[in-house]
């Protein structure tokens, strides 16, 4: 009644010794009359875990020059030979794989799920940025970034961006932040850093479509300064936070602004704010802020209800849902031999009650991840809209501190303090 | 007059930047010390249960290296030295002999030696290996399961989510300690969970 | 003027840097298209011509065809790597220098602009900058509450409804699909003295039947009647004389691959219809045997998702009605993976004329009554099992036997008929196999005959103890044992034919190796053996000694196993073609007719007909 197939060409040549794991092992290991010796199994090394601290050390050294550089040295140079070698070690020797951006949903799953083993490299990864951020502004992405590095490296002429655009594309990181925790604590995926577009380039090795894109923000990256970096990267609205409040921070002058304009046109990220001397109604700025901010709550929860409901949707990324889903709702493609998924789930014996449980389980997560997430969409997005009710006074041209990634460009630009300034200044006097 | 009124709100913005400072270094703080209290830490890295494994062929494919860092691994103790392997030759094969039109192999990197009569030793050429299974299909279901994948430490980039172990059907690829990077047959003990 | 010189040239420099990089990534691109879409290493055109080289086996010229389109492809495909690899670096030098060029060329063209004397309205930056965050936030919200309207929650809706319709439509009937009139339902109510009465007229007209019952030859033993007394607490206890009338399992009565029956045709064609009284197709696939009580043929069919317990009516080839099983609950365990040449449906069914028992691939044991409801169901445990679970039932004295020989261990139980409950299991010491049970009366008592490997082994019906057992085959065991005449016989490819004479110690009467089965059964009476090998040998032993007598060669090879009725020995090779062979020291070939399908099913006897199963129809032949 069985098959043809195999057919034992092992002659039982005495009695042998079955292998203790295998007790069923169908044919078992001859005995060879000659005196050959079956080569061992190689098992190359991985990569040794003290280089993995080292990159760490290397981290933090590269955030320290950045400062240094920035704060200090005033140098634009200095950050931009930085940036080469962080794309060069960290992208291209690295391949850009362990990255602080990526780490966020290391964290995020590891503070979810205590049964999740999160390196400690990645935990550096994720907090040296943000520390450096809170004391000296964004060093990281001028200077300690791959991904940064290789836009810097890329923008040849840079336009500038109508302010509306660049607000409306500025929603989108608190959107990809959002749902990247949210997929990360669900363990449903890492979308960052299957998004990544640059990691394809860093390991000259990717899919299609992953090239294409990675090539496209290239390309776009030549005229618009770093697309990613300001309107996708979700690590980037956690500096932009922690940078805001910094202690110290990159300045376009190193003395007094003498309000040239030199420096107006050189940030390619749109980050540097104009002096600012009109007349203020106060009173009429006062009342639209605190109106706006009274909305938050109220923003807060009209978002997590307008998100929870939409998880279903979202649930649909999980590779258990929308299997549980898809067995459901087209049974006949149990029948589809080459469907793999689905018939590797039929031949596991687990049963579609188990399967549909399961599912479920994760789409309530989804729920009660909805809500967290729509409300922290309604906060930001209040805060960003509440933000742009009032506005200061500025005599002096400075850096954007929340945008600015201290890439040092405007520094160059600053008459104020360089040698032939000052024999200019001088003959004038 | 104006001058102080100036200076004033300046000091009030300074100290609600500074409070919201320490607020959020604090918290990062906080993060990090629960996150490495209250979870596992250590080095990890991906690796193939090889007894949960379905050969489902997408190592080959979904690895973001090309080829893939999946390898076939011969675990040669338990190997049975046929004379026809069921990973070396297609089904239904005529001749035992390596010609291409018998080896199951798409890039014949499965090496035939002969050793003695009746047995056949056979090698895996890493190069030429593409880690799509089809050879641990045909060992498991024919015979002893001796071939089977693993992930190339050395080859492997580690990727923070193994873009294959998204893909894997079965869920076999998880991650192992830095430790012990290996889940070899033979050295590694089926786990009954 | 230098600066102006150097600015041409850093222009020029970026120029045709940038018209190198997009030729080289043009083709990349290229390149990689034809990489995905004509993967080399799945080439169709080989998969066929391998194909057809597995049906001409001799043809050399497209052998060494293959071998260079081999080659070709697997050079193809890591030159195609090599060249998007190099390509790459090319790309990436390219673009690095019209980089470098072109910043050089923009720092020598700065100028330091003019700086725009009037400064825009902060308060309308400041409103375009509102109006956009809410336009961004409001598409974002309306995005998402498009999303939760649009899609459908099938977890808690679609599922649980079809889950309900489920549950009702199981409890009421058992999904049967009647196709015929059925016969008075009621008759399984009054049991107890209709049976008592059954089985008096059974015991008288026991000598008429045997009379009526054409043996192949009078030297052949009757089993004897003593052996079974009826059980008081079973509904029905049958005599081995009802078993002998009909061909209740696979290889018919006991599973010894005889059938007491007469009046059988010999000559049939398939193509012209010739003595086919009826011909339908199974609706599933299934290698499992027909089974045929009174008039009714039994087959079951399965795939991965259905498994279904068919009835025909044996006149006429009417579906009487079909059996869907459902709602049976699975341990979670190894994947059921078999593979195609087995399937889910190998093991036959086997009925006592009462009652049906089916077990599947899966592990699926299923008991109905004749008319197809549903007596009880359970999973036995999923077979580990690396080709698929294909050991067929055997039903004596109401329990159904099972010999579960998986990867993880060797073991037979005994199930109650009536209940499913388990009445004893035996651990064996065996390795996976693939053959079925049979029962062999050895002096007056039964036993329960396995082969394995490593171990032919004999168990008492009643208790499962171990009676004896005897190390001697190896491999994959596929065929069943043999017996007749106080002697078992068992055999396997690459292992041995031996005959062995049961008693504890068991007693090896003789070996061979001339010819091995691998799947069909061998089959004796009369002091004769017979061996049908899969590459199309059929062979006569002399049972007693073991010489071999005839030997005979089919232009095909054996799976169905061969079955003596009427005085005949009827061979069916894998195309289809039966060879009938008289009971005879000399060969004597009777005719070889044709049903034109494969066949691998073990054919059933029954009222003077044949039912046979190819790959997809059921046939009966009759006169």
């Amino acid at each position: 009644m069985n098959r043809q197939f195999f057919k034992i060409v092992s002659i039982f040549s005495g009695l042998l010794i079955s292998v203790i794991t295998f007790a069923q092992q169908r044919f078992p290991r001859p005995d060879f009359e000659s005196d050959y010796k079956s080569p061992s199994i190689l098992v190359p090394e991985p990569r040794h875990g003290w280089m993995e601290y080292m990159d760490v050390f290397i981290l933090f050294i590269v955030l320290s020059l950045a400062t240094w550089f920035v704060l200090k040295k005033r140098s634009r140079k200095g950050v931009l030979y930085l940036s080469l070698f962080t794309l060069i070690y960290f992208g291209f020797y690295r391949n850009g794989c362990i990255c602080s951006i990526g780490a966020i949903q290391n964290v995020t799953l590891a503070l979810v799920d205590p049964m999740y083993a999160i390196s400690l490299t990645a935990l550096a990864f994720f907090m040296l940025p943000l520390l450096f951020a809170l004391f000296a502004g964004r060093v990281f992405c001028g200077g300690a970034c791959p991904l940064g590095a290789i836009q810097d490296l890329i923008i040849i002429k840079p336009i500038e961006l109508p302010i509306g655009i660049r607000k409306a594309l500025g929603v989108i990181p608190y959107l990809y932040l959002g749902l990247s925790i949210l997929f990360a604590a669900t363990k449903t995926d890492f979308i960052i850093c299957r998004y990544d577009p640059f990691v394809g380039i860093f390991r000259m090795d990717a899919s299609f479509n992953m090239l294409v894109l990675g090539g496209s923000f290239l390309i776009i990256g030549m005229f618009v300064g770093r697309p990613y970096c300001r309107f996708l990267c979700p690590y980037g609205v956690l500096l932009n936070w922690t940078s805001s409040v910094s202690k110290k921070h990159l300045t376009i002058t190193p003395s007094e602004c003498i309000d040239c304009k030199l420096c107006e046109r050189s940030c390619p990220m749109d980050a540097i704010n104009k002096p600012v001397t009109e007349p203020v109604s106060r009173k009429k700025d006062i009342n639209r802020f605190v109106l706006s901010v009274i909305i938050i709550p109220i923003l807060m929860l009209a978002g997590g209800y307008i998100v929870s409901k939409s998880h279903v949707y979202l649930s649909k990324v999980n590779r258990t849902v929308s299997l549980a889903e898809l067995l459901i709702t087209h049974p006949e493609l149990k029948a589809d031999p080459d469907h793999i998924d689905i018939q590797t789930f039929l031949a596991s014996g687990k049963t579609m009650d188990s399967l549909v449980q399961e599912a479920t389980v994760i789409r309530e997560q989804f729920r009660i991840g909805g809500w967290i997430l729509g409300a922290f969409f309604g906060l930001s997005f209040g805060i960003m809209f509440s933000k742009k009710t009032i506005y200061r006074n500025r005599t002096d041209y400075e850096p954007d501190k929340g945008n600015c990634v201290s890439c040092g460009r405007c520094m160059d630009f600053c008459p104020v303090g360089k040698e032939d300034f000052e024999t200019l200044m001088k003959l004038k006097s | 007059m104006n001058d102080r009124k100036e200076n004033k709100a300046k000091s009030r913005r300074d100290f609600l930047q500074s409070t919201a400072r320490y607020t959020l270094a604090i918290s990062i703080g906080g993060i990090g010390g629960l996150v490495a209290s209250k979870s596992k830490t250590g080095d990890y890295l991906w690796q193939i249960d090889p007894f949960v494994c379905t050969q489902c062929g997408r190592c080959a494919d979904e690895c973001v290296l090309t080829p893939s860092a999946v390898k076939c691994f011969h675990a040669f103790d338990l190997c049975g030295y046929c004379d026809l392997c069921g990973g070396y030759f297609k089904p239904g094969v005529m001749d035992l002999n390596t010609g291409g039109e018998n080896q199951l192999c798409p890039t014949a990197a499965i090496k035939r030696n002969f050793v003695e009569d009746p047995f056949f030793e056979y090698t895996i050429d890493e190069d030429l290996c593409i880690g799509c299974g089809k050879c641990v299909k045909g060992c498991s279901s024919f015979g002893n399961g001796s071939l089977h994948l693993q992930i190339n430490q050395d080859l492997c980039v580690n990727c923070n989510q193994c873009a294959i172990a998204r893909m894997c059907p079965s869920d076999a690829i998880t991650r192992v300690p830095a430790s012990n990077p290996y889940k070899v047959k033979g050295d590694f003990i089926k786990s009954n969970t | 003027m230098r600066d102006r010189e150097k600015q041409i040239f850093a222009l020029r420099t970026a120029y045709i840097s940038g018209i190198f990089s997009m030729i080289v990534c043009l083709v990349i691109l290229l390149n990689y298209r034809q990489l995905i879409t004509t993967d080399p290493l799945e080439s169709k055109l080989l998969k066929t011509m391998v194909e057809r080289l597995q049906e001409d086996t001799s043809n050399e010229e497209l052998k060494e065809e293959i071998r260079q389109l081999d080659l070709m492809t697997r050079n193809a495909y890591f030159t195609d790597q090599w060249q998007i690899r190099s390509g790459a670096f090319l790309f990436i030098g390219g673009i690095v220098i019209m980089v470098i060029a072109l910043r050089i060329y923009y720092s020598l063209k700065a100028k330091i602009v003019q700086p725009q004397s009037n400064i825009a309205s902060l308060d309308l930056e400041l409103l375009i900058s509102r109006k956009w965050i809410l336009y961004t936030v409001a598409i974002i919200f309306g995005l998402a509450l498009l999303a939760s309207y649009l899609s459908i929650d099938h977890l808690s809706k679609t599922y649980a409804l079809t889950e309900v319709q489920e549950k009702n439509a199981e409890i009421p009937v058992q999904q049967i699909i009647p196709k015929d009139a059925l016969e008075n339902p009621a008759v399984n109510g009054d049991d107890e003295s209709q049976n008592v009465e059954l089985e008096v007229e059974n015991e008288a007209t026991q000598k008429d039947v045997t009379a009526q019952v054409n043996t192949p030859e009078d030297g052949e033993d009757i089993i004897a009647e003593s052996a079974e007394k009826p059980i008081a607490s079973s509904p029905k206890a049958i005599t081995a004389n009802d078993l002998k009338n009909n061909f209740p399992s696979f290889r018919g009565p006991f599973g010894l691959g005889i059938a007491y029956q007469s009046n059988i045709p010999t000559t049939w064609d398939g193509t012209s219809g010739e003595n086919i009284k009826w011909k339908v197709k199974i609706p599933l696939p299934g290698f499992n045997s027909p089974v045929i009580w009174d008039k009714k043929v039994f087959v079951t069919g399965a795939d991965r998702t259905n498994e279904s317990i068919y009835c025909y009516d044996l006149e006429n080839g009417k579906l009487v009605w079909e059996y869907k099983v459902t709602g049976i609950e699975r341990p979670s365990g190894k994947p059921i993976k078999p593979t195609e040449d087995t399937g889910f449906a190998a093991p036959t069914v086997t009925t006592d004329g009462e009652f049906v028992f089916a077990i599947f691939a899966t592990g699926d044991l299923v008991c109905v009554d004749i008319q197809g409801n549903r007596k009880w169901s359970k999973n036995v445990g999923i077979p580990d099992n690396h080709y698929g679970h294909s050991s067929s039932l055997l039903l004596w004295k109401n329990k159904v036997f099972i010999q579960f020989d998986t990867n993880e261990a060797g073991k037979i139980l005994a199930l109650d008929a009536t209940t499913g409950n388990q009445v004893w299991e035996t651990t064996r010491t065996s390795k996976i196999s693939w053959a079925s049970p049979i029962l062999a009366n050895v002096a007056n008592q039964y036993e329960l005959i396995l082969s394995s490997s490593p171990e032919v082994a004999a168990y008492n019906p009643e208790s499962g103890k171990e009676l004896w057992k005897l190390n001697c085959l190896s491999g994959e065991v596929g065929p069943s044992p043999g017996f007749n005449d106080g002697i078992v016989f068992a055999a396997n490819e690459y292992a041995k034919l031996i005959a062995i004479k049961p008693g504890n110690p068991p007693e090896v009467l003789w070996e061979s190796n001339e010819y091995l089965p691998e799947v069909a059964s061998p089959v004796a009476i009369n002091g004769l053996l017979f061996i049908a090998t899969s590459y199309g040998v059929a062979a006569c032993f002399d049972a007693s000694k073991g010489e071999l007598l005839w030997e005979y060669e089919a232009d095909q090879g054996f799976y169905a196993s061969p079955v003596i009725a009427d005085g005949k020995v009827f061979f069916m090779d894998m195309d289809g073609k039966m060879h009938i062979f008289s009971i005879d020291r000399v060969k004597k070939v009777v005719g070889t007719p044709e049903l034109g399908e494969k066949v691998v099913s073990t054919p059933a006897f029954a009222q003077g007909k044949i039912m046979l199963r190819g790959y997809d129809h059921l046939y009966c032949i009759g006169k």
